[in-house]
């Protein structure tokens, strides 16, 4: 279990976590959620609304639902095979960075 | 893991701590980045160069010919598609029936099967077209006001079904069935669809047809001349002298002088109004390939030099010159953001690159489609969630153009 109190800034609520993002493991907490949120939205058949793109975007046509989930999908899917991959990297080179030059105040390394 | 994680931040810590964050990710942002085209890369195998039909292809064709299989459009795939655009439902048919012509002479043992599907296509087409009119295929501002040529004819229409028609009898004599009745019509249907594009480019005089009131494209002239290049070589007639003549003419009235590339869209005059477009220059070097190669090369190049982008193994077509970027609209389709990718010209281009060779951009646009055109694999087979009907027929024939082109733009030899 993630002890989000743990993780908590200078202002202790119960959030602060989303705000505590520069170590490895807020970088792994939010590659988490951005699969987690990718394979939801394909779980929910939102990949076929990526039929938006191939729609007209003349003014006046009304993509309404359609586009708000091609554009959830699109961004959800894109995070998660762009970003994700990122964040975890990172989350590693971060956490060897911790290993090998500790900090004042830091207890990292 | 480790406390560091739970220690609070002080002042000091904290912004080299962020600073070492943003590095990290940016390090892994590049590597992954760099890498990603490995995961989308198409097999070399799986491409118009493979003898036989490349897996994808395959895919496609089943996805394709089952969708033909439910004549109730079942999912309103083609409904949604026609209000959209008309257009699209008419030109998807033109694809499909090109790309199983190509598959019919690529796969001999499936000529027979593939000319039952294209007579069934093309019969539809033709009953559409006479019940409804050949406006059914046309946008709605066709209705607007009258062609200037009377009676009304649209070489959009014109010219793809002459090319649909000729490719029909192509596939018969692949399969052997040049005395079936529906080979008969087909080559009867083409001698009349030729002789009226005869008479639209005639009446046209020294200007261009018309393919919706006093609106000529690019895109319809070269479907039409490569059709009668094909009907040459089915029928035995010869269209060479006013195939030249009409390149001569356009090369002159139809170029944009700041690209070399020719206008998309002009009236009978030659007036322009639409400047150079990815979504119809692409596909005109391909056709123009039939009847005249050096000047349809000419234009790949150019095209390639002006609207061709790439990075980190990944490539797509913009739908405008950056000089000349104009509003999006039906054609370019949603332009992506940032890096001006045109679906309709990404998947265009796909045709002239593997029609002109060109492996190395062809293999860069499939990552690039695999990356962001969302494909759906299913017991239906394959088609794209970012794509329709008429996309995903375009990116077929990409895969499989080659021995029916090749026999169609070669220099001699009528069958």
């Amino acid at each position: 279990m993630i002890d989000f109190r743990r993780h908590a800034g200078p202002r202790g609520r119960w959030f602060l976590p989303w705000t505590r993002w520069a170590t490895p493991r807020g970088l792994v907490i939010r590659a988490a959620l951005l699969l987690a949120g990718s394979l939801a939205v394909r779980l929910l058949g939102w990949r076929e609304a990526m039929s938006f793109l191939s729609m007209t975007p003349a003014p006046g046509l009304a993509l309404g639902g359609t586009m708000f989930r091609g554009v959830a999908y699109l961004v959800l899917h894109m995070g998660a095979v762009i970003l994700a991959p990122s964040l975890l990297g990172g989350a590693a080179l971060l956490w060897i960075w911790n290993r090998v030059r500790p900090r004042a105040g830091d207890s990292s390394a | 893991m480790k406390p560091s994680d739970s220690a609070v931040p002080n002042a000091t810590a904290g912004r080299p701590r962020v600073l070492a964050a943003v590095l990290c990710i940016g390090v892994s942002l590049v590597a992954v980045l760099a890498t990603t085209r490995f995961c989308y890369r198409p097999d070399p195998v799986d491409s118009p160069w493979t003898d036989g039909v490349a897996p994808t292809a395959r895919a496609i064709v089943q996805g394709q010919t089952a969708a033909l299989a439910t004549a109730t459009d079942p999912d309103g795939a083609t409904a949604r598609m026609r209000r959209s655009n008309p257009e699209w439902d008419f030109m998807g048919r033109t694809f499909l029936v090109m790309a199983l012509g190509e598959v019919a002479l690529r796969d001999a043992a499936s000529a027979p099967a593939n000319f039952r599907v294209v007579d069934r296509i093309v019969r539809d087409t033709l009953e559409v077209e006479s019940t409804k009119g050949p406006r059914a295929f046309l946008m709605a501002y066709a209705k607007g006001r009258p062609y200037r040529v009377q009676p009304a004819r649209s070489l959009f229409v014109d010219g793809e079904l002459a090319m649909m028609l000729g490719v029909e009898c192509r596939v018969a004599r692949a399969a052997g069935a040049t005395n079936d009745p529906a080979a008969l019509a087909a080559a009867a249907g083409l001698r009349a669809r030729v002789a009226q594009i005869e008479e639209s480019l005639a009446k046209a005089g020294d200007g261009f047809a018309e393919s919706y009131p006093d609106e000529c494209w690019i895109f319809d002239h070269a479907f039409a001349l490569a059709a009668l290049r094909l009907a040459d070589r089915e029928l035995g007639s010869d269209h060479d002298a006013l195939s030249r003549r009409w390149l001569a003419r356009a090369k002159v009235a139809l170029r944009e002088p700041a690209t070399g590339l020719p206008y998309s869209a002009f009236t009978i005059e030659g007036r322009p109004s639409e400047g150079p477009e990815g979504s119809s220059v692409w596909l005109a070097a391909h056709l123009f390939g039939a009847v005249d190669p050096a000047f349809a090369r000419e234009l790949y190049s150019k095209s390639k030099l002006h609207l061709a982008r790439g990075f980190l193994g990944f490539a797509w077509s913009r739908e405008w010159p950056p000089s000349l970027r104009t509003r999006e609209d039906i054609d370019s389709g949603v332009v992506v953001p940032g890096v001006d990718a045109s679906p309709s010209a990404s998947g265009l281009v796909m045709i002239a690159a593997a029609s002109f060779g060109d492996r190395a951009f062809l293999s860069e646009l499939r990552t690039s489609l695999e990356f962001a055109g969302f494909p759906i694999r299913d017991g239906n087979g394959l088609r794209y969630a970012a794509s329709n009907g008429v996309g995903d027929a375009v990116l077929l024939y990409a895969l499989v153009v080659g021995p029916m082109w090749r026999e169609i733009a070669a220099p001699e030899g009528k069958p």
